[in-house]
C-alpha cells in the first residue's frame, strides 16, 4: 500500500527530528533496561507496592512484547524494583521510558505520574510519542522503589516497544541555575483578560509541569494559544545582580512578562525567509531580566502560540541564572547546534539558498 | 483484502485425513443428520471427488454426504477444526446430529461459495472422545460439477482450548446495518466471513448479536471476552455500553487491523446477573472478505486469560 509506506517515512523523519531537539545534557540516574515482571489483563491493584506479583512472568524491555507473547492485544502490566543511589535535591526528576504502543499510564511507588493517550472505551493511540514524565523526588526513596507500568495494545506491536533513554535522569544543565523554576507551572488555554498582571489571581488555572509538552499532560491535540505563569520569592543575596531567565525551548512562539512587563518575545516574522520559519521551536530562551523589575515576589507570566504538533514550554533548563554562568552556557549551547550535522546542514542549505 | 484465516492453523501435529470413502445419498432429508440413522444402504463415494465422476454424472440438487470417525483423547483439550476443502456450491455440517456451520446458501436465496475452503471449528462439548463421530454434510449444487470436491479432507487440532467459561463459538444474530435491529436479523455462524453465508456482495457496516446469561459469580469478576479476528474494525457493546473498539470506522486505517486478535476487556457487574445480556459486534468492512472471521470466540475470567497466555509464552 504506497500510502503507508508514504505516512510511515513522515513518522520515521517526526522520529528523527524528536532525537534531535532532546538536546540536554541528561545524567543518568537509574537505568531501567533489562528484567520486568509482565503479566497480560488489567487490574488497578498492580499499580501498588504491595500487590503480589509472584505469579507473573519475567521478559526484557524495552521490546515489543510479541517476541514473548506472540499475536498478543489489550491490557498489560509492567512492573520493576529499583533504587537510587544519588538522588539530586531537585524538585522533579526525568523518567523516560521511549516508545510505549499504544497507551499507557506510569505509577511510581503507587502515584501516578503520568499517561500518554486514551485508554478503551475513547481509546487513543500515543505510538509516536517518547515517553517523558517529571517524577516527584518527594514521593522517592534511596533503597526501595517501585515503577509500574499499565499499557493498553489496539494490535500490531504492543508494549514498550523501543527507547533511546529508558530510565531516570537529571538535567545538569538544571544546576547551572541560581533559582531552580523547574517543575509545577499554572496554566490555561482560555483569555481571562489581565493574563499578565499579577494582581489578576490563578483560580481558574491548572497545574502543569515546566519542562514538558502540553500534549503529554491532557492537552492532546491543542494548538492555539496559552498562558503559562509562575511566581516565586527572590533570595536577598541576588537583588542588584544582572539575572537572566531561562525558559529552554519554546514549541512555537512566545511573549514573556515579568511582574507584568514584555522583557522578551520570538515571533516568526513576515520577513524572514521561507526557509528562516518554524525554526522558533529549536531556539534557547534567554532573556535578561531588567533589574529595576525585581522584586521580592515575582511573577513571570509566559504567552504560547502553538502553529501545529506538539506545544509547549517542552524543554530545560527553567530558571534564573546570574550573568556569569549565562556566556558559558551559551557557549554549551552554540557548541552543541555546530555538533549536529543535520542542523548544520540545515543552516547551511538556508545561507545557500537565502 | 484477502482473506489471511490460516496462519494460526499453520502447523499440527494431531491430524486425522478424512479423504477415502464416505456414505452417500441424492435428495435431502435432514434426518440424515442425526446418529441413529442407519445409512449402510447408501451408495459408497470417493471424498475428494465431483460426484459427476463417482457415477452421478449430470445430477444437479441436493445430496447428503456421511461418515464416521474415531477422536481419540489426544484432541481433548484442543481446538478441533474440520476442513472438508472445496464444496461445489452450498453446504451445511453437522458433527453427532449438531450443526457446526454452513457456507453459502441454500434456495431460495441461492448463492454459490465454490470457490471458499472450508475449515469449521468444533466445539469440544459436542465430541465424544475415545469413540466413534458421525460427520454428516449436506450440499446443494446448482449446476455443472458437484460435491466436497477438492483439497485435503481433514480434522486438526489448532492449539490449546482457550479456557472459556462461556464458549460463544457457534450461531450469531446478524443484519446489516449501524445498529442492533431486533426487527431484521438472520442467523449466522460465528467465526466465519459473511460472504460465505448469504451476505456475498456486503461491504460496510453489519453487526452481530448475541444473548447470553452470565451466572453472578462470574459476572462479579474481571473477564475478558476474546472476539478473534475481525475484517476490518469493530466496536463491542454490551446492553448498549461501549466496552472497547479496534481499528478505525472511515479512512485509510480502517483495515490496519483485520487479521489481529480482540482480546476486550470487561470491568466486574458489566454483565448484569439473571438477565439475557445483549453482546452487540458492530463491524465495519472496507471492502471484500468481512466480518468475525477467526476465533477464539467466549469469555474466560481474567485470571484464566493470564494463565492461557503465560502458558503460551515463547522466548
Amino acid at each position: 500500500m504506497p500510502s503507508k509506506v508514504i505516512i510511515a517515512s513522515i513518522f520515521f523523519l517526526t522520529f528523527i527530528h524528536s532525537i534531535e531537539l532532546k538536546a540536554s545534557d541528561w545524567e543518568s540516574l537509574v537505568g531501567l533496561r533489562g528484567r520486568w515482571s509482565f503479566t497480560v489483563g488489567d487490574d488497578p491493584e498492580w499499580a501498588k507496592p504491595g500487590a503480589d506479583v509472584s505469579d507473573w512472568d519475567a521478559i526484557d524491555a524495552p521490546r515489543e512484547w510479541e517476541h514473548y507473547y506472540e499475536g498478543y492485544n489489550g491490557y498489560a502490566w509492567y512492573r520493576k524494583n529499583f533504587s537510587i543511589s544519588n538522588l539530586p535535591e531537585t524538585e522533579f526528576i526525568d523518567l523516560f521510558l521511549g516508545f510505549i504502543d499504544d497507551v499507557d499510564e506510569v505509577f511510581v511507588n503507587g502515584h501516578k505520574v503520568g499517561q500518554s493517550g486514551d485508554f478503551p472505551p475513547n481509546y487513543k493511540t500515543a505510538y509516536d510519542q517518547e515517553r517523558h514524565y517529571l517524577v516527584p523526588t518527594k514521593i522517592l526513596n534511596n533503597s526501595k522503589n517501585l515503577i509500574a507500568v499499565r499499557v493498553y495494545d489496539e494490535g500490531l506491536e504492543g508494549g514498550l516497544v523501543r527507547a533511546d533513554k529508558f530510565g531516570f535522569y537529571d538535567d545538569r544543565d538544571q544546576a547551572r541555575m541560581a533559582i531552580n523554576l523547574r517543575g509545577t507551572w499554572k496554566f490555561t488555554t482560555e483569555d481571562f483578560g489581565d493574563m499578565h498582571n499579577p494582581r489578576s489571581r490563578e483560580e481558574r488555572w491548572h497545574d502543569i509541569y515546566v519542562p514538558m509538552t502540553w500534549e503529554s499532560q491532557g492537552y492532546e491535540g491543542y494548538d492555539g494559544r496559552a498562558w503559562y505563569r509562575k511566581r516565586f520569592s527572590m533570595p536577598e543575596s541576588l537583588k542588584g545582580q544582572d539575572l537572566y531567565l531561562v525558559l529552554g525551548k519554546i514549541d512555537d512562539f512566545d511573549e514573556v512578562y515579568f511582574n507584568g512587563e514584555l522583557i522578551g518575545e520570538v515571533h516568526d516574522l513576515d520577513n524572514y525567509s521561507r526557509f528562516q520559519r518554524d525554526q522558533a521551536w529549536q531556539l534557547y530562551r534567554i532573556y535578561k531580566i531588567p533589574s529595576h523589575l525585581l522584586r521580592s515576589k515575582n511573577m513571570i507570566s509566559v504567552e504560547v502560540l502553538d502553529s501545529h504538533g506538539e506545544g509547549g514550554i517542552y524543554e530545560g533548563p527553567i530558571g534564573i541564572m546570574k550573568e556569569k554562568d549565562v556566556q558559558p552556557f551559551r557557549e554549551k549551547i552554540r557548541w552543541q547546534n555546530q555538533d549536529s550535522g543535520w542542523n548544520s546542514f540545515f543552516k547551511e542549505l538556508i545561507r545557500l539558498l537565502d | 483484502m484477502l482473506l489471511i484465516a490460516t496462519a494460526s492453523f499453520a502447523f499440527n501435529a494431531d491430524e486425522k485425513d478424512l479423504s477415502g470413502q464416505w456414505k452417500f445419498r441424492i435428495g435431502d432429508r435432514y434426518e440424515w443428520a442425526t446418529t441413529g440413522y442407519d445409512d449402510s444402504d447408501w451408495d459408497d463415494i470417493r471424498v475428494p471427488a465431483r460426484w459427476e465422476d463417482e457415477g452421478f454424472r449430470g445430477y444437479d440438487g441436493y445430496a447428503w454426504y456421511r461418515t464416521n470417525v474415531r477422536i481419540g483423547d489426544e484432541l481433548k483439550d484442543k481446538v478441533v477444526v474440520l476442513e472438508l476443502g472445496y464444496i461445489d456450491d452450498v453446504d451445511e455440517v453437522f458433527v453427532n446430529g449438531v450443526k457446526v456451520g454452513q457456507t453459502g446458501s441454500f434456495p431460495p436465496n441461492f448463492s454459490t461459495a465454490y470457490n471458499a475452503l472450508r475449515k469449521y471449528q468444533i466445539p469440544s462439548d459436542m465430541l465424544h472422545f475415545g469413540e466413534e463421530n458421525l460427520i454428516a454434510v449436506r450440499v446443494y449444487d446448482s449446476h455443472l460439477e458437484g460435491g466436497i470436491v477438492s483439497g485435503n479432507v481433514r480434522l486438526f487440532s489448532a492449539g490449546v482450548v482457550p479456557p472459556f467459561q462461556i464458549n460463544m463459538t457457534g450461531s450469531w444474530l446478524f443484519n446489516k446495518g449501524k445498529k442492533f435491529d431486533p426487527a431484521d436479523h438472520r442467523k449466522i455462524q460465528v467465526p466465519g466471513i459473511w460472504e460465505n453465508q448469504g451476505y456475498k456482495n456486503l461491504d460496510g457496516h453489519a453487526v452481530y448479536t448475541k444473548k447470553i446469561k452470565v451466572a453472578g459469580d462470574l459476572a462479579s469478576q474481571r473477564l475478558v471476552l476474546l472476539a478473534g479476528k475481525i475484517d476490518d474494525a469493530d466496536m463491542l457493546f454490551i446492553n448498549g455500553e461501549l466496552i472497547a473498539k479496534t481499528g478505525d470506522f472511515s479512512g485509510w486505517r480502517s483495515s490496519e487491523f483485520y487479521n489481529e486478535f480482540r482480546n476486550y476487556f470487561i470491568a466486574p457487574e458489566t454483565f448484569k446477573a439473571g438477565i439475557e445480556n445483549l453482546i452487540e459486534v458492530r463491524v465495519f468492512d472496507s471492502g471484500n472478505d468481512g466480518g468475525i472471521y477467526e476465533g477464539p470466540i467466549g469469555i474466560m475470567t481474567q485470571d484464566d486469560f493470564r494463565k492461557y497466555w503465560k502458558s503460551k509464552r515463547q522466548n
